[in-house]
């Protein structure tokens, strides 16, 4: 039985650095004490100018590729999420294949997904590799919201970061469920508490990123719960059974929150965004890399992984390493 | 008001001297009373009633009272 699995993570940030001591600078009102014990973040990347998704996208596959798990010409599809593409069109998918020496034999698109677009990525990709279309995939996240923050938005320059990650899923012939059938939501109603307006077609202007933090707080608090009370009972699992919870790294004050709310154990619940901050669909790879590395995910453990955040959207699936 | 609990819950999340806020108190102006305060504000209010308000309700508050009266509604439905 063909069976989709995750076969490796890599993951690239940008080089330059935006530090709280650099913000706390710009808003005195915000001492770096209160930025860092808030978000948990202590520094974020920011792209360079020119310096693109695909751009970050391709030097996470490069990664991938060289750390032996699969080579560019082994890849039949590429899965790239992003909201922050290279151009409207072409798709941001098809200039990477080039870029990548993908074989032009191999499918190709773009997903627009924010928070939730790993596990929505990952349910995708399990059903490509299970139904036949394909074999080892490359799911990219990638974003530059650093492009569309305003200088003086303090919340968002704060909050958020700019990465990306690659990750290899593949066929393996098994009769383990490796990754969980996905447990889905939307709610269109949140769409305008994470929003860029302007710049595409309904509002042409300059593209600026407004978010309610307040807001979405509280659709986390409210949806989040049910959601993994969802997922364990779809996966038949009980809290305790899982190894590990990695949630969307959005900043730790919600994690926490959250944490508290549904009684999961700190040394069971994964945190890494101090050094890189909330790099939005590419939280949840980079924490998986970052866990496995530090030894806190090892093969045949069960992770829960919960994504959330603009759209509303929000996924979340049991994956066994 | 001296036991209006969600007036001290904001002078305590804003660093305010205590019984320093009234009911007529206008929350945008309150010192420090930011975005990061408003979500700690929520996840008291979840923490400890186990309540979640409706946002545009919440927004549509003026003054301290008026949120103290939502919050009271609230924790009553």
């Amino acid at each position: 039985m063909i069976k989709a699995r995750i076969g490796g993570i890599a993951y690239h940030l940008p080089e330059p650095v935006l530090t709280n001591q650099q913000l706390s600078q710009e808003y005195p009102e915000w001492s770096v004490e209160d930025i860092t014990s808030k978000t948990g973040i202590c520094e974020r990347r920011i792209a360079a100018e020119g310096e693109c998704s695909s751009d970050l996208g391709l030097k996470a596959a490069e990664k991938l590729f060289a750390s032996g798990v699969c080579s560019a010409s082994d890849i039949d599809f590429i899965l790239l999420c992003t909201q922050s593409p290279d151009y409207f069109l072409p798709t941001t998918a098809c200039v990477m294949q080039q870029r990548l020496g993908v074989p032009t034999t191999s499918g190709a698109l773009d997903f627009n997904l924010g928070c939730s677009g790993f596990v929505y990525g990952l349910g995708l990709a399990k059903g490509l590799i299970e139904t036949g279309q394909a074999r080892r995939l490359l799911l990219i996240t990638a974003e530059t919201y650093s492009k569309f923050v305003a200088k003086d938005d303090r919340s968002t320059r704060t909050i958020f970061g700019d990465g990306a990650a690659a990750t290899l899923i593949e066929a393996a012939d098994s009769a383990t469920e490796f990754i969980a059938v996905p447990v889905y939501g939307t709610d269109g109603r949140g769409a305008k508490n994470l929003i860029v307006e302007r710049g595409a077609m309904r509002s042409p202007g300059e593209p600026v990123l407004k978010m309610a933090g307040p807001d979405i707080f509280t659709f986390t608090i409210q949806r989040i719960p049910s959601l993994v009370k969802d997922t364990l009972e779809k996966s038949q699992l009980s809290l305790d059974q899982i190894d590990l919870f990695v949630f969307h790294q959005a900043n730790r004050y919600m994690l926490e929150h959250l944490r508290k709310k549904l009684a999961v154990p700190q040394d069971k619940f994964f945190l890494f965004l101090e050094n890189c901050a909330n790099t939005v669909s590419s939280t949840i790879p980079i924490a998986l890399f970052e866990a496995e590395k530090a030894g806190k995910l090892k093969r045949g453990n069960l992770v829960m992984l919960v994504g959330f955040g603009v759209g509303y959207s929000w996924a979340a699936c049991v994956v066994q390493w | 008001m001296a036991d209006n609990p969600v007036l001290r819950s904001i002078e305590r999340l804003c660093e305010l001297p205590s019984d320093s806020l009234t009911q007529d108190a206008v929350l945008t102006g309150i010192p420090g009373w930011d975005s990061l305060r408003v979500v700690e504000f929520v996840a008291m209010l979840d923490s400890d009633y186990g309540i979640t308000l409706d946002f545009e309700k919440m927004a549509g508050c003026t003054t301290t009272g008026d949120l103290a009266n939502l919050v009271e509604s609230a924790r009553k439905s």
